[in-house]
């Protein structure tokens, strides 16, 4: 299993728009990847869970990746979260 | 697993259809997945129930579909319900932007029965009176 951790950079935070993009992003891989914020931890599979979570800009989020393919999806994950910025 | 194309209706009174799938095109990029009823919108509009056969046509054979219509209660509904007995159609009443989104996006791949229930759980959620939630929020913060 592979973890992940990032400050989210975009001042709005996960909100919806991508969101969806994240959950799009996600479902590319066989990988099971959950997203975790203080004590709430969801599965990226849906758009709700994720929303549910309230990422918002300068939080700190980790990211918990497992599966046959963890490496791929870990790299396509830095790229989204070093490009949301908006 | 589901080995039939999923397929997805808003079936809506008016243009309401229209802007559901506007903001999912919007949000999620997936506008184009959905078909649309937008019923009584002028006096051209075709009868309801026969949208809804040539719609429906191919549901059962290789599609499954997920429609979702605003009023429970409602003509377009009631009639939803003729048009799919005996067919592979799951209708969903008084649906919200949340739950449509959740839904089109879940993995094509997995049961739509689970997919639903799950979905309208957590699509209730998203039902909220914000000031509520604020003043809530406040006064914890200030115990």
């Amino acid at each position: 299993m592979i973890t992940k951790d990032y400050i989210i950079r975009a001042p709005e935070g996960i909100h919806a728009r991508p969101a969806a993009a994240l959950v799009k992003l996600t479902r590319q891989f066989k990988a099971v990847i959950q997203l975790q914020k203080g004590e709430k931890k969801v599965a990226l599979n849906s758009l709700l869970n994720l929303l549910s979570v309230g990422a918002k800009g300068g939080d700190t989020i980790s990211l918990f990746i497992e599966g046959e393919d963890e490496g791929v999806a870990a790299d396509a994950m830095d790229r989204f979260f070093n490009d949301l910025k908006e | 697993m589901n080995t039939k194309t999923r397929k997805f209706l808003i079936a809506t009174h008016g243009a309401l259809a229209g802007g559901f799938r506007s903001s999912l095109e919007l949000i999620a990029g997936v506008g184009d997945s959905v078909h649309l009823l937008q019923a009584y919108l002028d006096e051209s509009s075709p009868p309801v129930d026969e949208e809804l056969a040539r719609i429906l046509a191919g549901a059962g054979v290789d599609e499954e579909w997920v429609v979702f219509s605003d009023l429970l209660g409602g003509s377009i509904t009631n009639q939803l319900v003729q048009a799919a007995a005996g067919k592979d159609v799951h209708i969903i009443a008084g649906f919200n932007l949340p739950l449509l989104i959740e839904i089109v996006l879940a993995d094509p791949e997995e049961p739509i029965a689970g997919i639903l229930e799950a979905a309208i759980g957590k699509a209730r959620e998203q039902l909220v009176y914000v000031n509520s939630l604020i003043n809530l929020k406040n006064d914890s913060e200030n115990a």
